[in-house]
């Protein structure tokens, strides 16, 4: 027995070819507020680690020097796994 | 200003630094296949456009070549709106600090009825939304986020230590006065401020928003510098009113009739004697024909439609031309950015 719902549309090409540049650019937003998330996360543990100051004063946090050598390495891999699956794997 | 950011306009500044990196490193990718495939300084074509087809037909099929494009654009389009936003969220805990550094002996005068010209009030240089004077700081977010926290981290070498370099370029030490053409937001103001300490120093911009914040870096250093809205190939200034007129990273921003004026204005305005000295990006006729095409390619995509007019200039002759003598140029090692050109009005 055929197991497609014929209320099911066929599938059909929704993105066009002139929105690729669209996308990448999506991509990228995308990669940065994931990294945005990932810094604080990053600084939340650094924080909680030291002295369990309330997390309403993360935004006033600023790394140290490992904590910015951590955020650093972080950032790049995050880009790299974009990039490269971008096929950009020189990045 | 020390500046301490708040996490998330620290992050994504961060990432507008990495992004922007990253384009650099593609950009030795993208030559290294081009070299496999044959195509050098050496054998690309001497017109520019034609050099771009070349490339561009070569790398058609290259991902990072596409990759770097899309991440170039993104940078263009977004450093100045994640300084924005960094800027919106620490805008309250700076405000005090802004208000008292508005207060001192640096003054700007604005000028009635200034109308800027076409080329500055049309273009978003450097792809900056709504240009120069969009938002009511944005002197101050360009000089100490986009200048500080941006641009001094992705390019090579101290460009702002460079200006200091350029200022001591100049044959004398003892200047009364000095012109500064396009003050921007104060920091080769700073230099010549740090070289010359005894000058009158005046400078002038078509930005009241960039001139603001060169006013706080004024005050900051306690310094009584003189600022003008207007532009440097049309100013009302006397004759022979200064001892040295100076430019840096300006001229590159200006098309090729509006460069020629401001030399003719320059000449005016200087004392018989007077020296000029000029700092901009690097002439393409000093760099191979691979290098200048690096150049090209950033500045097509990035918000400079003067550059490649700018850059194909010989100033030293545009100089002579206009009856400077003396005049000297060169490229700044070690980068050879920026080149320079050093001359003086005759006696």
């Amino acid at each position: 027995m055929n197991s497609v719902r014929l209320s099911e549309p066929a599938p059909r090409p929704t993105l066009g070819v002139d929105q690729i540049d669209d996308l990448g650019a999506g991509l990228i937003a995308l990669t940065r507020e994931l990294w945005v998330v990932v810094d604080r996360m990053t600084m939340l543990e650094a924080l909680l680690a030291k002295h369990g100051i309330p997390v309403a004063d993360l935004d006033d946090l600023q790394p140290d020097p490992a904590t910015a050598a951590l955020l650093h390495s972080r950032r790049e891999r995050l880009l790299s796994t974009v990039l490269g699956a971008l096929q950009a794997d020189a990045v | 200003m020390d500046i301490q950011l708040r996490q998330r306009g620290r992050a994504l500044l961060d990432f507008e630094v990495a992004i922007r990196q990253a384009t650099g490193r593609l950009g030795r990718t993208i030559e290294a296949d081009l070299a496999a495939r044959g195509i050098t300084a050496a054998t690309l074509p001497e017109p520019m456009d034609e050099r771009h087809a070349v490339i561009d037909e070569a790398l058609a099929g290259s991902k990072p070549f596409r990759l770097r494009a899309l991440m170039s654009d993104w940078c263009g389009r977004n450093h100045g709106l994640a300084a924005l936003e960094a800027f919106e969220e620490i805008a309250a805990s700076v405000a005090g600090a802004i208000d008292a550094l508005d207060q001192g002996p640096t003054t700007i005068a604005d000028k009635a009825g200034f109308e800027a010209p076409a080329y500055w009030s049309r273009t978003w240089f450097h792809r900056t939304h709504n240009g120069w004077d969009d938002h009511p700081h944005q002197g101050f977010i360009h000089g100490e986020l986009v200048h500080k926290q941006y641009v001094a981290k992705v390019f090579p070498g101290d460009i702002y230590g460079a200006r200091r370099t350029v200022a001591r370029l100049a044959p004398k030490r003892d200047y009364a006065r000095i012109l500064e053409i396009g003050t921007s937001s104060g920091h080769y103001t700073q230099a010549l401020a740090e070289v010359f300490p005894d000058a009158v120093i005046v400078g002038i911009d078509p930005s009241l928003r960039m001139l603001e914040q060169a006013r706080r870096v004024g005050n900051a250093a306690g310094k009584a510098w003189d600022l003008r809205v207007g532009i440097g190939e049309k100013t009302d200034f006397d004759d022979a009113s200064f001892d040295l007129v100076t430019a840096y990273a300006v001229h590159h921003e200006l098309p090729p009739r509006a460069i020629d004026d401001m030399f003719k204005e320059a000449l005016r305005l200087l004392k018989p004697g007077g020296d000029l000295v000029i700092a901009d990006v690097p002439r393409y006729a000093a760099l191979d024909r691979l290098a200048a095409w690096r150049f090209d390619w950033q500045a097509k995509y990035g918000g400079e439609p003067f550059w490649r007019a700018s850059a194909s200039l010989d100033f030293a002759e545009a100089a002579r031309a206009r009856g400077f003598v003396d005049v000297t140029s060169g490229a700044l090692p070690p980068y050879g950015n920026p080149y320079y050109m050093v001359g003086s009005k005759p006696v």
